[in-house]
C-alpha cells in the first residue's frame, strides 16, 4: 500500500517540471486548474525525454537530476519561444444548470471508471506482459536495459514501443523502491480525471464553442466506459488518450499560429507519439490536416517545426537509442505494407465491428456520433479528418499478414479505435454563426469588434482571427 | 434541444452503462486481491495470485520453471509471460527450456492452474486452487 502511494505521488514531480514553461505569461489566460493538468503533460513529455537521452548518453538515472535536467529544459522552451502570445479565452459563463451538470457528469463518469479500476474489472494483461516488466527492468538497471531489451526472452515485449510510460513508470518504481501493479492500473482514473479538468478550457479557446462543459463531459464519459470495457487501466492507452485529446484541442484553438501555442501542441504532440505507437499515425493526420485548413500568415516552417520538433527530437533520441545499442530499430513487428493482406478486408472490418461492440455495445462511439448528428451544430473538420484518417490506418494496419487477425484485432480494436470516440465529440463544439449571436449576447465584456468574430477580448485591434474558420 | 443537452444526455446515458456494467454490489463491497479480479481474462488473476505467494516461498535467484496444468504449450507460454513481469528476481524457465542441459535442471517448478495434480519428484511447497509450487529433488 506505502509503495502504491509513493509510485503515485511520484507523478507530483510532472506538474513541477512543466511550470517553468506553463508559468510564462502566454498561457495566463488558462485557469490554474488546467494550466496545472498542462504542465503535468508538458512534464512528462521533458521527464521521459531527459531519460532517454540520459540512456542514450550512458548516464545512470538519478531521479533529482534527471527532475532537474526536465524543469531546466522546461525553462529553456519558456526563453526560446518570444513574444507576447496573450490568447483570451472566452472566460466560463456563469455557472448555469447545464455547466454544473456538465462538471457532474465528468465527476461521475471518473469515479465510474475508478470503481472499474479498483474492483480489478478493467485491468489489462498488458501490464503484466510487458508494461510492468520493461518498466521494473529500467527501474532496476536505473537505465533503459538495452540487454533486457535485446534478450531473446523479452522479444514478446515489443522491445521497439516508444519510451514514455515506461520511463515515467520506472521513474516512479525508483521513487516508490519497487513497481506497483495496483497503482499502475489507478493511471487510468487519474488521468481521465485530468483530462476533465483540462479539456473544458480548452475547448473553450476554441473558436464559437458550444458547450465546452458539456462536450468535455461527453468525451470523459465515453472514454471512461470505453476504458473500462476495453480494460485499459495499466495500459498505455489512458496516457495517449491524455496527449491526443489535449494536443488536438489546443489546435482547435483560433490562434494556434501563435509561437507558444503551436509549441504546447508540439509538446503535446511529442506525448502522443512516444506513448503508443499508433500515436504516431495520429500526429501525421493531426499535422497534415492542421497546416491544410490552417490560412494563418505565419511559415509553413515555422509551424513545422514547433509542432514537430518536439516529436522528432523525442522520437529521434528513443530510436537513435535503439539503433546505437542494436535493441530495435524500426517499427514493423506485424509485417510490411507490401505484403498487406487484401483479401481479409471484409474479415478486419467486421472483426474490428465485433470488438468495438464488445466494447460497451459499441456505445462509446455510437453515442457521440448520435449527438453529433441530433445537434446539428457546425462541426469542426479537423477532428472529423484525423479521426477518419486514423480509422483507415487501422484498417489498413489490421490487413497486414499476421498469423492470427481475428486475435489481434479482438484484443485491441476497441483501444487503438478509441480516439476516435474523443474525436467524433470534440467534433461537436462550434455553433453555427446565428447561433454564435445568441450565445454572446450576455456577455457584459463583449466588444463590437468581438460579436462581428474579428476580435477576442482582451486582444489588440491588430490581434484579427485570420485564421481557423471551420476548423 | 441545444448541443448542450443533447451532448449532457449521452454523457448521462455513457455513465449509466458504465454503472451498470459494473461487477455485482458484493464485489464492490469487498477490496479486489488483485487488479485483474473481474477481467475477461481470469487467468491472469489466478496467476497473479499464486505467484505473490510462490514469490515468498522461492528464494531469489532460483531456477524456476513455469508451467500450465494443462501442459498445453500456448497456456505454458501465456503463463512463462505473465511470471517473468511477477517473478523478476527468479531464474525463469520456459516448460521446453527447462529440459535442456544448457540451462541446468530448475531448482522449482510453479504448475499454474488446476488441471490434473501431477507429482514431481521433490517437496510440494503449496498447493491452491491456483495452481502449486514445487522445490524438486536435484
Amino acid at each position: 500500500m506505502r509503495a502504491g502511494v509513493l509510485w503515485l505521488a511520484a507523478f507530483v514531480v510532472l506538474p513541477a517540471v512543466g511550470a517553468p514553461l506553463l508559468t510564462h505569461r502566454g498561457y495566463r489566460s488558462l485557469p490554474p486548474a488546467a494550466r496545472l493538468v498542462l504542465s503535468g503533460a508538458v512534464g512528462a513529455v521533458l521527464l521521459s525525454f531527459a531519460m532517454t537521452v540520459s540512456a542514450l548518453a550512458g548516464l545512470r538515472w538519478n531521479i533529482p537530476l534527471l527532475a532537474l535536467a526536465a524543469a531546466g529544459l522546461s525553462a529553456v522552451l519558456r526563453l526560446g519561444a518570444r513574444g507576447d502570445l496573450r490568447v483570451a479565452i472566452e472566460p466560463p459563463r456563469p455557472s448555469g444548470t447545464s455547466e454544473r451538470l456538465a462538471a457532474l457528469f465528468a465527476g461521475a463518469a471518473v469515479a465510474t471508471a475508478l470503481a472499474w479500476t479498483i474492483t480489478g474489472a478493467a485491468g489489462s494483461t498488458d501490464l503484466l506482459f510487458f508494461w510492468g516488466p520493461k518498466a521494473q527492468a529500467f527501474a532496476s538497471a536505473h537505465t533503459i536495459d538495452a540487454a533486457f531489451l535485446a534478450s531473446s526472452r523479452a522479444s514478446y515485449m515489443h522491445p521497439y514501443y516508444p519510451p514514455l510510460v515506461t520511463n515515467l513508470w520506472a521513474f516512479a518504481s525508483m521513487v516508490a523502491g519497487r513497481f506497483a501493479w495496483g497503482a499502475a492500473t489507478l493511471t487510468f482514473p487519474l488521468l481521465l480525471a485530468a483530462l476533465a479538468v483540462a479539456l473544458p478550457a480548452l475547448l473553450r479557446l476554441s473558436e464559437r464553442p458550444v458547450a465546452p462543459q458539456a462536450v468535455s463531459a461527453l468525451v470523459v464519459s465515453a472514454l471512461a466506459l470505453l476504458g473500462s470495457e476495453s480494460e485499459m487501466a495499466g495500459n498505455a492507452d489512458p496516457w495517449l488518450l491524455l496527449f491526443e485529446v489535449l494536443g488536438l484541442g489546443l489546435l482547435l484553438a483560433p490562434r494556434p499560429s501563435s509561437p507558444k501555442w503551436l509549441l504546447l501542441g508540439g509538446l503535446l504532440l511529442a506525448g502522443t507519439v512516444c506513448a503508443k505507437v499508433e500515436g504516431l499515425p495520429f500526429v501525421a493526420a493531426a499535422v497534415l490536416f492542421f497546416i491544410a485548413l490552417d490560412d494563418s500568415p505565419a511559415s509553413l516552417a515555422r509551424r513545422l517545426g514547433l509542432l514537430l520538433g518536439p516529436s522528432v527530437a523525442s522520437l529521434g533520441a528513443w530510436f537513435l537509442f535503439g539503433f546505437s545499442r542494436k535493441a530495435f530499430a524500426r517499427y514493423g513487428e506485424y509485417g510490411s505494407l507490401l505484403e498487406l493482406r487484401w483479401d481479409r478486408f471484409e474479415l478486419v472490418l467486421s472483426t474490428i465491428g465485433r470488438s468495438l461492440w464488445n466494447a460497451g455495445f459499441a456505445l462509446p462511439y455510437l453515442v457521440p456520433l448520435a449527438v453529433l448528428l441530433l445537434a446539428r451544430g457546425g462541426l469542426r473538420r479537423l477532428p472529423l479528418a484525423v479521426a477518419a484518417a486514423l480509422s483507415a490506418f487501422l484498417v489498413v494496419t489490421y490487413m497486414l499478414p499476421v498469423r492470427d487477425p481475428v486475435s489481434w484485432i479482438g484484443w485491441s480494436a476497441a483501444r487503438t479505435f478509441s480516439p476516435v470516440a474523443a474525436l467524433l465529440a470534440l467534433a461537436l463544439g462550434q455553433t453555427r454563426a446565428p447561433e454564435l449571436r445568441d450565445h454572446l449576447a450576455p456577455h457584459p465584456w463583449r466588444s463590437p469588434g468581438w460579436e462581428s468574430g474579428r476580435l477576442r477580448p482582451g486582444s489588440s485591434q491588430e490581434e484579427t482571427d485570420s485564421d481557423d474558420r471551420h476548423r | 434541444m441545444k448541443p448542450a443537452a443533447i451532448a449532457l444526455a449521452g454523457s448521462a446515458l455513457l455513465i449509466a452503462v458504465a454503472i451498470v456494467r459494473l461487477p455485482a454490489p458484493a464485489a464492490l463491497a469487498r477490496r479486489a486481491a488483485t487488479p485483474f479480479d473481474h477481467t475477461r481474462d481470469p487467468g491472469a488473476a489466478a496467476a497473479f495470485v499464486l505467484f505473490a505467494r510462490a514469490s515468498t516461498l522461492i528464494p531469489g535467484g532460483s531456477a524456476v520453471a513455469i508451467v500450465a496444468a494443462s501442459r498445453d504449450p500456448r497456456e505454458s507460454e501465456y503463463c512463462y509471460r505473465l511470471a517473468a513481469g511477477l517473478l523478476p528476481s527468479l531464474d525463469l524457465r520456459r516448460p521446453l527450456e527447462a529440459t535442456t542441459p544448457s540451462e541446468g535442471v530448475p531448482q522449482y517448478v510453479i504448475v499454474v492452474g488446476s488441471g490434473r495434480s501431477e507429482v514431481f519428484p521433490g517437496r510440494r511447497l503449496l498447493q491452491t486452487s491456483q495452481g502449486a509450487v514445487w522445490r524438486l529433488e536435484n
